[in-house]
């Protein structure tokens, strides 16, 4: 690996946010985190994020709203979404958008991991 | 002759009797103009033709009986002059002089009484078509008006006056038998078709005790209309229960003109009024209402929990995360004790919020009582943001609260106060989610109006009320929401009204919708 894993963490819960980023150390990731989405948009070295773990529900532009803006760009990093709010359309539109996966919610750590493992196993 | 008669006469008797009456006059006249002419009888004969007259005023008019008297002077002095010549002497002018006064005196006071006849006739008929416009009001009016003697129940109760009876209430608890008695001494003395029409056929049956029928003798209204006499008020009005004739219960508003005069207390008027529809009808209002209010109550308690469940989600889903990571930390070789720690530590932490969030729902439930208290407005409003934080933040609403000026506490039923804050900052946060311009803001503005009224204005920036709407807006099931039931601003306005507040919405002149609570700052309804 020519760089250690980055992931970033855009959640306006700053319990939730700390509680993630130590669970991705814990796996030997490194990990940026952000409380909006503007945040992010704001941050300049986007280039070296590898996966993206981000709530739908926050003030200002929403995950999804996040997602629509990243596609337009070239640097598409792999988006875990994870909501409080399981409604199907939302769902939809994340997984219309290209998001790698959809998470409710307390978010299961098992499925969240395997999810993260697969996103950032390089594609062959 | 008898045709030129009728013009002198009143026409009030038959004319056969007139007739009779002005020939016996004429033959007594005739009889004493003879006696006083040409007998040698000493006295005042002519004194005698008053008899004339005062049989003559029965019968003929005002003037022909002025004609009659001067006719009778004339032939009183035509006799004097026959037989006493031109030097009569003191005794014959003397009688002359007494019977010519006697005639003046009698033909006036004749006179006078003719005048008081004709005035006791004008007013008798004038209070004979008064009594009759009245019969006719009490007859056709649409009021059941009900005719009482209350004669011997006033002296009755002018005599517990006396002995020292001042409130009746007090005396019929003392006396359990006082207020039939009273009621026994009340009888019907007419009825009119509206009354028979409330109360039944035999509203109008007189004698003692046909009270007790209609009216139960613990009856309230009946001691404060006892009470009312007893002090000597000149109106009562009341709201009583008659049972009918067919054993009906009707709610009647009663109004009774009490009399200055205690002789007319034989005949006093009670006007009725059914409101037992209207009663029944304000009954059903005011349930409606009320369920309104516990609906409303009940979907504030649903946000309350779907926020809540949003809250906790937070900080137990952070500690689900930390736990795990934990343990992960542990599972490695050899352990890492430090990232250990700091996992256990954010579970603390995260455990004391989720804590904390259920300690002050708990509180804010506690507070879910419908009892006054003092409430501290910038705590309440506090508060209440911070339950409204979930969809503040959702929508991304800032809310601005202007803390002008030291704010006296109000006494008011806190939860109420609260849903109308939460109905109305629901409502600008809605009116807002239209608007694309940022930032969205409510401000909150609490300031003392005078020195009785606080005035609490929850402002948006949204596209503020459309012209069409400002008169429907407290309106109920008035909305503008595609899932509105519209209810919320009017139950609002009726909460407030009923502690003596208000709510008023207008728009503001740089935009934005402006709904303004004003509230006593004396609890008036305590």
């Amino acid at each position: 690996m020519s760089h250690t894993t980055t992931i970033a963490i855009v959640d306006d819960d700053q319990a939730i946010r700390e509680a993630l980023d130590d669970l991705v150390q814990s796996c030997g990731y490194d990990s940026v985190l952000f409380a909006s989405a503007e945040e992010y948009l704001a941050y300049d070295k986007r280039e070296a994020i590898d996966c993206m773990l981000v709530d739908v529900k926050m003030p200002g532009l929403s995950g999804i709203e996040l997602q629509a803006v990243l596609n337009k760009e070239q640097h598409k990093p792999p988006m875990i979404f994870m909501t409080s709010y399981r409604d199907d359309r939302t769902r939809a539109a994340a997984m219309d958008g290209g998001a790698f996966a959809f998470l409710g919610k307390p978010v299961d750590i098992n499925k969240l991991l395997g999810f993260l493992e697969s996103a950032l196993r390089p594609v062959n | 002759m008898v045709a030129g008669a009728g013009a002198f006469l009143r026409g009030q008797g038959s004319l056969q009797h007139d007739l009779v009456i002005g020939l016996i006059a004429l033959i007594l006249l005739l009889t004493v103009f003879y006696v006083d002419a040409f007998t040698k009888i000493e006295g005042a004969i002519a004194v005698l033709y008053v008899i004339a007259l005062l049989l003559l005023s029965e019968v003929v008019t005002r003037r022909a009986l002025m004609a009659m008297a001067i006719l009778c002077a004339a032939l009183a002095i035509f006799a004097f002059l026959f037989s006493h010549g031109i030097d009569p002497g003191i005794q014959p002018t003397l009688r002359l002089t007494v019977s010519l006064a006697a005639l003046a005196i009698t033909t006036a006071l004749l006179l006078r009484n003719d005048t008081f006849r004709s005035e006791l006739l004008a007013s008798n008929a004038a209070l004979r078509e008064s009594e009759g416009r009245y019969r006719s009001i009490f007859d056709n009016t649409k009021v059941a008006l009900w005719e009482h003697d209350y004669s011997r129940v006033r002296s009755h109760l002018m005599e517990l006056k006396l002995q020292g009876v001042t409130d009746l209430r007090v005396h019929v608890r003392s006396n359990p038998g006082a207020a039939t008695q009273c009621m026994d001494m009340i009888s019907t003395v007419a009825a009119n078709e509206a009354a028979y029409e409330l109360l039944g056929p035999h509203a109008g049956d007189g004698g003692p005790g046909t009270l007790r029928r209609y009216v139960a003798s613990d009856d309230e209204t009946f001691i404060d209309l006892m009470q009312a006499i007893l002090d000597g008020a000149e109106h009562f009005e009341g709201k009583g229960t008659v049972t009918t004739d067919g054993g009906e219960k009707r709610l009647v508003l009663l109004s009774i003109g009490l009399p200055d005069d205690a002789s007319t207390f034989n005949r006093v008027v009670v006007g009725m009024i059914d409101i037992t529809q209207r009663e029944m009808t304000q009954k059903a209002l005011n349930e409606a209402q009320a369920e309104l209010t516990r609906a409303a109550r009940a979907a504030t308690v649903g946000a309350l929990s779907a926020s809540l469940a949003h809250e906790l989600n937070q900080p137990l889903g952070a500690i689900g995360v930390n736990a795990q990571t934990l343990l992960r930390w542990l599972d490695r070789d050899p352990p890492d004790l430090a990232a250990v720690r700091k996992s256990a530590e954010r579970i603390i932490r995260d455990g004391q919020r989720a804590s904390d969030i259920i300690q002050n729902t708990r509180s804010m439930l506690t507070q879910n009582t419908n009892e006054s208290e003092w409430i501290d407005l910038y705590a309440l409003i506090d508060e209440t943001t911070r339950l409204m934080e979930h969809d503040l933040q959702r929508d991304a609403v800032v809310v601005d609260i202007h803390r002008n000026t030291r704010i006296p506490s109000v006494k008011t039923v806190r939860i109420e106060l609260q849903q109308v804050l939460i109905n109305l900052m629901t409502n600008a946060v809605q009116a807002m989610s239209s608007v694309d311009a940022a930032p969205r803001t409510i401000v909150i503005d609490v300031a003392p109006r005078t020195d009785e009224i606080v005035s609490i204005v929850v402002r948006d920036n949204g596209p503020g009320i459309a012209a069409d709407a400002r008169d429907k807006v407290f309106a109920p099931f008035y909305t503008t929401k595609a899932s509105g039931m519209g209810m919320g601003l009017s139950i609002c306005r009726s909460t407030l009204e009923a502690r003596g507040g208000k709510l008023e919405g207008y728009n503001h002149p740089e935009g934005g919708a402006v709904f303004e609570i004003t509230l006593p700052l004396e609890d008036l309804h305590e």
